[in-house]
C-alpha cells in the first residue's frame, strides 16, 4: 500500500486473485483425471501463502569490513523480514517490464509460478543461497 | 631509494643502539606506571558467531541437492531452531547482564568490557598521587 491507498491497494489484490483463480480454473477444466484435479490449488489466497512461504531466504550476505577489506559474510535472517522480503520481491517480479500485461496479471502468474517452485523469484532466492554458500569460508573466522 | 648502507650511515653522528648500549639511556617516565581501574569499551567485540556447524551441514546437503529446500527441510528446520536458540540466549543475558547481577560463572577469555569493569571496580588500585 503507498501512501495510505488501501482502495487501490484492495483493488489491485482483487483482480490479482481473479487472474490466479481463472489460470487455475483454465487448468482444472483442461485435465480429466481426478489425481490431478486433486492437486491444482483453487484457492488463491492459499496460493499466495504457498508463493511467500516457498520465497522466503533464510540466510543473507552482509558486509563486514576487516582490515581494510570488506568480506560478504553470511548471516540469518529474521522471520519477518524473511517475509518482508518475499513479498517485495513478487510485487517487484510483477513489475518487470511487459508492455503486454497489467500489474496484477504479471503478479498473478508470479505468484503461481512461486507457489510451484518454479519462476523469477524462486531463482533470485536460490542465488541468494548461492552466494552465501560461495562466501561460507569467511563465516567461520572467528572475528574478535 | 637509500641502500643499507646510506642508512646505516651515521646522520647526525647517531647511529642506532647497539644491545650494550640500552641501560646507558636513562628511563624517563613520561606516563604514570599506573593500571587504570576500567577498560575502554571502543574495540567492538565483533560478530557474534553460533550454529557454524548447524550451517555447515546445511551448506553441504544444499550443494548435493543443488539447493532443492524440498530435498533439505530438516537440516533447515535444525538450523532455524539453532538460531532460535541462539537469540533467546542472548536476550536473556543482555537482561541479566542490564538487571545488574554480579558475573555468572562465565568462559574466562572472553569476558565483555562491562563484565571486566565490574571485577575490576572490585579490587581497585589506589592509583592517587602521593
Amino acid at each position: 500500500m503507498r501512501m495510505g491507498k488501501k482502495e487501490l491497494a484492495r483493488s489491485i489484490m482483487d483482480k490479482t486473485f481473479m487472474t490466479i483463480k481463472k489460470v487455475q480454473l483454465a487448468k482444472y477444466y483442461n485435465t480429466q483425471d481426478p489425481e490431478e484435479r486433486a492437486k491444482i490449488i483453487l484457492n488463491p489466497l492459499e496460493l499466495l501463502h504457498k508463493a511467500v512461504e516457498n520465497s522466503k531466504p533464510f540466510l543473507e550476505t552482509t558486509p563486514i569490513k576487516r582490515g581494510g577489506h570488506t568480506y560478504q559474510v553470511p548471516v540469518p535472517i529474521r522471520e519477518n523480514k524473511q517475509q518482508a522480503l518475499a513479498i517485495k520481491w513478487l510485487i517487484e517480479a510483477g513489475k518487470e517490464k511487459d508492455d503486454d500485461m497489467r500489474f496484477f496479471v504479471k503478479f498473478g502468474y508470479e505468484i503461481i509460478d512461486a507457489a510451484n517452485g518454479t519462476g523469477k523469484v524462486i531463482k533470485k532466492k536460490v542465488e541468494l543461497h548461492k552466494r552465501c554458500e560461495a562466501n561460507r569460508a569467511y563465516a567461520h573466522y572467528r572475528w574478535s | 631509494m637509500h641502500t643499507t648502507e646510506t642508512l646505516l650511515r651515521r646522520c647526525y653522528g647517531r647511529l642506532p643502539l647497539q644491545p650494550n648500549e640500552i641501560n646507558k639511556i636513562p628511563f624517563k617516565e613520561q606516563l604514570p606506571l599506573q593500571l587504570k581501574n576500567s577498560v575502554s569499551g571502543k574495540s567492538e567485540k565483533g560478530v557474534d558467531l553460533s550454529c557454524l556447524q548447524e550451517m555447515a551441514v546445511l551448506f553441504a546437503c544444499m550443494k548435493t541437492n543443488d539447493f532443492k529446500e524440498a530435498k533439505c527441510s530438516q537440516e533447515i528446520e535444525t538450523y532455524n531452531k539453532c538460531h532460535k536458540e541462539h537469540t533467546e540466549r542472548k536476550k536473556l543475558a543482555k537482561q541479566r547482564e542490564e538487571s545488574g547481577q554480579i558475573v555468572m560463572s562465565h568462559d574466562a577469555r572472553n569476558l565483555t568490557t562491562k563484565q571486566l569493569n565490574q571485577l575490576l571496580s572490585k579490587h581497585p588500585q589506589f592509583n592517587e598521587k602521593l
